[in-house]
């Protein structure tokens, strides 16, 4: 340490020993683009801390040393470095920051050159995703890069999110691609109780943090991942400080929100007339004897409590007539503020910020907030040694609601009668004697908060060994905890009759270390050589206590301590490990000529001894032929690369037992006892993806027109399968590695320069078709629900009874009786099981344009997901033509079968008879749509109006979300995703398309400002 | 120079992380054992014989649709099923699913006590000398009465004087080690699945012979009396009258005769502790019970104050069975109830989620006993199986069917006929879980109602859409099952 204090001493003062011989700098900088001025422009005097501003006329004057060298920064712009060379004016046009082939893309312990690549990585930036007024920065990504899928879970705040990177690849894994922030794998799954929907600990991070997002989507690209890249990888990069002086950016947000769409339920006088016909239509009919009632008022009083007008006691038409729909959703509201500095000297770059999320969800009772803060430092110790920290602190807040399979949850309200009113209009009090529960009784007494407490810390040492030979060490921490702290009323069905309380905490603590060398060099001008070799390992460890317990005084009382009886307290921990190491070379030829190898080796905790290794290698080429002498003649094609890709990658993602034979604790009312739970399946290994890309990158026109397509054939071996065995032996599944599925399709990514002059308008498009097929399961079937995966269809298909239409003659609802489908019957009990339907959409994409005219910019994103299949569970109900007294969809009442109108699309309603009624096919719907997801409109204030108050820019702008939607789609959006409580990997791949009174997205405008000063 | 020093250093930091791999590999879960651990000890198979009893209640099982699934199977308008759950609803219409969920719980879970039970029988050498009998007796009483749960349910009933080679249930009696080509049986016969219940049973009541027999004695679990009562039923349904008294005989006498009745009919229900009736009960606590909110017999039967669906409710048409003054008829109407301890009498107007109709208070409580077999419905079997006799083992028949009718303070009878007896098992059993046993042994029939696809016709007792379908699941993944004839 001394020695290291003298040397900066010495250096010092050597600094300063040279300060005599000054000289002074002048010189205008200018916007390449257009020519004009730039004022406000940093310039810095690399290796010092000093340094100035341009004036208003982008003027700027310095004292430097001959040899020094000038950092010209500018926010939006390239950084641009010149040296002085003894010159005394230097001029500079800094250029715009354009996303180009010479973008710095990061792909896994290190960084290439885009035109460098050979695997295939889609990149998103930041100016993408910053400023989203969403909770996780995933559903940013929607529509923006080709062959990755996200789906929200529903319009509720903080739910799990679908990601599939080139399709399903698992079964029984999960499929959920790697997160990794800023080189660290971070813990991404569900911590949830089982007792409500997943949700998404990635809401912990903030969007307006990141720098860059890549997706690895090939196994070249991500088989530096090696055992959990079969899914993808998708790298999170946060922003870091630039030499310079501290620039601040101020962001802030308001928005209001709505639900996107109303299915629109029956009024009073609708529900009364179908009811009515519902009854007069069992009453006639062949059932006559088996009515119980005299008529379809008796019924009504039979089942239902619900209010006269007094005035008018015989005309039911008068009354209370309720919008349950109105009550379930509601309007919402969004408020977003950031803050951010950043700067620092040529040793020490620093990024800090912290920002605030508040949001009040469209679905009543639901919203969620985030505070969090984040700082970056790197800091140059000595020329070969660097080392920095990144610390992320985040608090978020979901103030929850039931699961959408509870009578609790908000939107079953639409069940209820609209012949019933929200209160009692005698007392005033809710009405608490409705048809099922009234969700405003639960909204009114019941909570459910979690609050998350996030920490993302990590360190690197950066040591140069040798020129081109450095050893970089990272170690990060990922810890989280989680409160979830319910309550339910005395009032409440769930918990009364005197209150219930439910508490439950969650530790995750996850440990990373990385080592890596990586050795660069150019081998006779002409052989680019870069190497990387090392070694990780991590250890996740979580904790799960929780407790509950009846019998509160009132509720006011909320906490486990006012309980008096039936005290319940559990505990239990889990976790796995994972030690790996890695090698990459990527080497380049003349600058024409690219190859990629890389081998990762991972060990697993979650596998039998003798299989805890895997080896994962993968190798790719690419050519750029326009490098080539013969192609410098046809300047039309600015760049053309075809690449190759091969290898192999793994998922592990299974239970952290699964191999082992084991026996649980089991309780019969006090009697401790065990169970057997899991059948040993000592030869366990990985489940191996090998996927093989061929791909080709081009540039036309001077890169007006550059895209990039790509053909994939993805293909799972040895897939960990949670096999079904016959219950007779006492298990019902033994992991196993059976079988084979496959994913293959196309990519398609285009962006084009249409117009770039003072008016600029570029477009993006991407499109994606993914086919998925299991070919190979052992002939064993998997059925959950209505799902299935059978070989030779592609996961989670639609297998039940299919509907066969209405008979014409007396409104009956037919059902194949047989698989060939060329007989009916009106027994849904007796129709054969078939294929109905397919969850898996046909492709999936994104349209993107962008203008700018002078300080004006609109951009518009079109999203679209085409050709797949949503089963409607909730319209078994709300479309039954009174099975029982459920309100009914206005489309039902408007196409039911009638005497009059024979080719409806829906049975004649029969009162508890349910014509049709059941699973089939009648709920089962094209899930198509086309987004118009998002469209922003800002103006960049002109900097000539900014300089006296010293701004570099100040931008206002509109942006909205879910602005429109085109859709066949009946409920309430097409981009519904149920997957129930406490979901397993496996049930989450298979139900698919699964809408359950599932809330729709809602419909945001925001406001923003943003100022750089 | 400084750099040269810190390189080794951080090598040795690198490689710190690896020094022992395989150890860093090794996690040891937290809330489970190794299978390989369990059967070495007297502890180990204690545990796994417990284990087995966790299985056996449940609301798969002996605390949800062992009692439920019957019935509605044989509900001839004496309940209505209002809820939304199709299975259910589907089982009321006498029209099941192959693929529904309950009727595969329950067969994954008997087979699940089976195998634990088989796994205990298997090492009982490690067993403690002193208590090895008591192990062996419980196991097999676990075994048999699961044999008999899944025989009554999923195979054509035993019809007497028939050789009864129709399909049963697979029989495995060897413990699951792994997954081989024996891990695949076809369906044994009726009749050797029921000489294997009897063969568990009679072993299992000699072997419990040493312990109590009373109300609550081996800690409620399993004695030489609740296997008897079992035996009972077993009798009951191969016809073999006799037998059948002899046990129901067995059971009452142990008991101590008329007197250990409780001195209401609501008295056997909803306690969280033994009743001198209770022959054989599930018990359940806070901690442990079928559940609330989906699952669990009081969730579907219930409908009091945040507690329940309110599903099932009770026809007028039932009601019209009591006399006058029948304890059992009893109807509270009292929209103040909250709790189930507020009904004094065997139905009540529910409050809650389904207001108005009329609710079996049998089942009004989460966490409480299930009662299984009731002394009440020992005396009416020795009754019925004496009468079917033409003896008086114990009792006369008229002596039994009256101490359970003054009991209900109902008016007491001079004459007996088979039909009588039905009734009284009726206003006695109902929603127990017996209307299906019943129905076939007194070769009664059901019409199914207004709903289902074939509403209005009648089912008799021995047609086959009575008998639930072998599950698909099971279906798909054993190609030697065959699949009962209502659902080809």
């Amino acid at each position: 340490m001394k020695r290291i204090l003298i040397v900066f001493g010495l250096l010092l003062l050597m600094g300063a020993s040279l300060f005599g011989q000054q000289t002074r700098v002048t010189g205008t900088v200018t916007d390449a683009s257009d020519g004009s001025t730039l004022p406000g422009v940093s310039v810095a005097i690399r290796g010092t801390t000093q340094g100035t501003v341009t004036d208003i006329n982008g003027r700027y004057e310095i004292s430097v040393q001959p040899d020094a060298v000038l950092v010209f920064s500018f926010i939006g712009m390239t950084t641009q470095e010149v040296q002085v060379q003894g010159r005394n004016i230097i001029n500079v046009a800094l250029e715009r920051e354009m996303v180009g082939l010479d973008e710095i893309v990061v792909v896994g312990y290190g960084t290439r050159l885009k035109y460098e690549l050979t695997g295939s990585i889609s990149s998103v930036r930041s100016e993408d995703i910053a400023a989203h007024t969403l909770p996780s920065f995933e559903t940013a990504l929607q529509g923006r890069t080709a062959g990755v899928h996200i789906q929200a879970g529903s319009g509720k705040l903080g739910q799990a999110v679908r990601t599939r990177v080139r399709g399903a690849s698992s079964i029984t894994a999960s499929n959920q691609p790697l997160y990794v922030i800023d080189g660290i794998p971070i813990v991404s799954e569900n911590l949830g109780t089982a007792g409500n929907e997943p949700t998404n600990p990635l809401a912990d991070i903030n969007p307006s943090d990141i720098e860059s997002i890549q997706i690895l989507k090939d196994a070249s690209a991500a088989a530096i991942y090696g055992s959990r890249a079969s899914n993808g990888v998708i790298l999170v990069t946060t922003k870091r400080g630039k030499e310079g002086r501290t620039r601040f950016n101020v962001s802030t947000q308001l928005g209001w929100s709505e639900p996107a769409n109303y299915v629109d339920f029956l009024n009073r006088e609708q529900y009364l007339d179908l009811f009515k016909t519902a009854y007069s239509n069992v009453a006639g009919g062949p059932d006559e004897n088996y009515i119980i009632w005299s008529s379809w008022t008796d019924a009504l009083d039979w089942g239902l409590d619900y209010w006269r007008d007094p005035d008018n006691p015989n005309d039911l038409t008068k009354g209370p007539d309720t919008n349950w729909e109105k009550e379930a959703l509601r309007n919402g509201a969004t408020q977003q503020f950031d803050i951010s500095a950043s700067g620092g000297t040529a040793s020490t770059q620093y990024f800090a910020a912290i920002s605030a999320l508040d949001q009040v969800g469209i679905v009543n009772g639901n919203s969620f907030d985030r505070i969090s803060g984040r700082l970056n430092l790197d800091q140059k110790a000595t020329d070969h040694l660097s080392f920095g920290m990144n610390m992320n602190l985040t608090r978020s807040r979901n103030f929850r609601v039931a699961n959408d399979n509870a009578f609790a949850s908000p939107l079953q309200m639409v069940a209820l009668p609209s012949i019933q009113p929200t209160h009692d209009p005698n007392t005033g009090l809710l009405n608490r004697r409705t048809l099922y529960e009234n969700g405003l009784v639960v909204r009114e007494y019941n909570n459910f908060d979690q609050e998350v407490f996030r920490n993302f810390g990590n360190i690197y040492v950066n040591l140069e060994i040798l020129p081109g030979l450095t050893f970089r060490s990272e170690g990060g921490l990922d810890i989280l905890n989680q409160r979830e702290m319910e309550y339910r009323g005395r009032l409440t069905n769930d918990g009364g009759p005197d209150g219930f309380a439910y508490d439950r905490s969650v530790t995750s603590k996850v440990f990373n270390l990385e080592n890596y060398f990586t050795y660069n060099n150019v081998f006779a001008e002409n052989y680019d050589v870069n190497l990387v070799a090392g070694s990780s390992i991590q250890r996740a460890d979580f904790d799960f206590a929780s407790m509950s317990a009846r019998g509160f005084p009132n509720d006011e009382f909320r906490r486990i301590a006012s309980a008096s009886r039936d005290f319940n307290a559990s505990s239990s921990g889990t976790g796995y490990r994972y030690s790996s190491f890695f090698s990459r070379a990527n080497l380049k030829f003349f600058n024409r000529y690219l190859v990629t190898l890389s081998g990762r080796m991972d060990g697993s905790s979650r596998f039998g001894a003798d299989n805890r290794w895997g080896f994962f290698p993968a190798a790719s080429l690419g050519w750029i032929i326009t490098n080539e002498e013969f192609m410098q003649g046809i300047p039309s094609i600015s760049f053309l690369k075809p690449r190759f890709s091969w290898g192999k990658t793994g998922n592990s993602e299974i239970d952290n037992f699964a191999s082992r034979g084991l026996y649980a604790g089991s309780n019969y009312a006090g009697l401790s006892g065990m169970i057997s739970t899991n059948i040993p399946s000592p030869d366990l290994k990985w489940e191996t993806t090998t996927q093989t890309n061929v791909g080709i990158d081009f540039g036309l026109f001077n890169d007006r027109i550059t895209g990039e397509i790509d053909y994939y054939v993805k293909n799972t071996e040895d897939l960990l399968l949670s096999a079904l065995v016959p219950a007779t032996t006492g298990y019902t599944s033994v992991y196993k590695n059976v079988g084979k599925l496959e994913n293959k399709g196309w990519e398609f990514a285009i962006n084009t320069v249409n117009i770039d002059q003072a008016f600029k308008w570029n477009t993006n498009f991407n499109i994606a078709f993914n086919r998925n097929k299991v070919t190979d399961i052992d002939g064993q079937i998997i059925q959950t629900g209505i799902w299935r995966v059978e070989e030779g269809h592609p996961i989670g298909i639609f297998y039940t009874k299919e509907f066969a239409g209405v008979d014409p003659e007396n409104g009956d609802a037919l059902f194949y009786l047989n698989k060939e489908g060329n007989e009916t019957t009106t027994s849904r009990a007796a129709a054969a099981d078939r294929i109905v339907g397919d969850p898996n959409p046909d492709f999936v994409g994104g349209f993107f344009n962008s203008f700018r005219y002078k300080g004006f910019d609109l951009s518009v994103l079109v999203q679209f997901v085409w050709g797949h299949d949503i089963f409607n569970g909730g319209r078994q109900w709300q479309a039954d033509g009174f099975s029982w007294f459920d309100n009914q969809t206005l489309d039902f009442y408007e196409n039911h079968w009638t005497p009059e109108r024979t080719d409806a699309k829906f049975p004649q309603p029969r009162f508890y008879q349910g014509n049709g009624y059941g699973q089939s096919s009648l709920l089962v719907f094209d899930g198509s749509y086309i987004r118009l997801k998002e469209v922003t409109l800002g103006y960049t204030l002109p900097r000539q109006l900014l300089n006296r108050a010293n701004f570099e820019s100040i931008r206002i702008f509109v942006r909205a979300y879910n602005l429109f939607t085109w859709t066949d789609y009946p409920g309430w959006d097409p981009e519904a995703d149920f997957v129930g409580t406490g979901p397993t990997n496996q049930t989450a791949n298979i139900r698919i398309g699964y809408d359950f009174y599932t809330a729709p997205q809602p419909r945001t405008i925001t406001f923003g400002l943003n100022l750089n000063f | 120079m400084k750099t040269k020093k810190i390189i080794p250093f951080l090598f040795v930091l690198a490689l710190l992380g690896f020094q022992s791999c395989e150890d860093f590999l090794d996690v040891q879960p937290q809330q489970s054992v190794s299978d390989e651990t369990v059967y070495t000890t007297h502890d180990g198979v204690v545990n796994a014989l417990n284990g087995a009893w966790e299985r056996i209640a449940g609301p798969q099982l002996f605390a949800g649709t062992s009692i439920f699934h019957s019935d509605l199977v044989a509900n001839n308008n004496d309940m209505n099923w209002i809820g939304t759950f199709i299975g259910y609803r589907e089982m009321n219409w006498k029209s099941m699913s192959t693929t529904d969920g309950t009727i595969a719980a329950k067969w994954i879970r008997a087979y699940h006590a089976i195998d634990l039970a088989n796994n205990v029988l298997a090492n009982l050498e490690i067993v403690r000398e002193a208590e090895r009998d008591r192990v062996e007796g419980e196991a097999l009483f676990i075994r048999g009465i699961m044999y008999l749960e899944l025989i009554r349910f999923y195979a054509h009933p035993f019809v007497k004087g028939e050789p009864n080679t129709h399909d049963g249930v697979p029989l495995i009696i060897t413990p699951t080690t792994g997954i081989t080509d024996d891990s695949y049986p076809s369906r044994a016969t009726v009749a050797a699945v029921y000489q294997q219940i009897l063969t568990d049973l009679n072993t299992a009541k000699e072997k419990l012979n040493h312990l109590g027999k009373g109300a609550g004695a081996n800690a409620g679990r399993a004695t030489s009396s609740t296997a008897a009562a079992f035996l009972a039923r077993v009798h009951m349904a191969m016809g073999e009258w006799q037998l059948a008294a002899q046990e129901a005989d067995y059971v009452i006498g142990n008991f101590g005769g008329y007197g250990a009745l409780n001195e209401t009919p609501r008295a056997a229900f909803n306690n969280d502790e033994y009743t001198s009736e209770d022959v054989f009960m599930i018990r359940q606590d806070a901690s442990s019970h079928a559940g609330q909110a989906n699952d669990g017999i009081a969730t579907f039967f219930a409908s009091l104050q945040g507690m329940g669906r309110g599903d099932v409710n009770i026809t007028s048409s039932h009601l019209e069975r009591y006399e006058a003054g029948d304890l059992r008829g009893g109807v509270t109407d009292n929209p103040d109830i909250v709790t189930i301890a507020d009904v004094p009498t065997m139905f009540y107007i529910g409050v809650g989620t389904d207001p108005g109709n009329v609710m079996s208070s049998k089942w009004g409580k989460y966490d409480a006993n299930i009662p299984v077999i009731r002394l009440a419905e020992m005396i009416l079997t020795r009754a019925e199986a004496n009468f079917r006799n033409g003896s008086s083992i114990g009792a006369a028949p008229l002596d039994d069917i009256n101490a359970v009718r003054e009991r209900a303070n109902a008016s007491e009878w001079t004459e007996l006929t088979l039909e009588l007896i039905y009734e009284e098992r009726v206003r006695e059993l109902c929603f127990e879980g017996q209307m299906l046993e019943d129905l076939r042994r007194f070769r009664k029939s059901t019409v199914a109602p207004t709903g289902s696809t074939h509403a209005g016709q009648t089912l008799e007792w021995n047609d086959g859409r009575l008998v639930l379908p072998i599950p698909q699941r099971e279906m798909d993944v054993n190609e030697n099952l065959t699949q009962n004839s209502a659902y080809l």
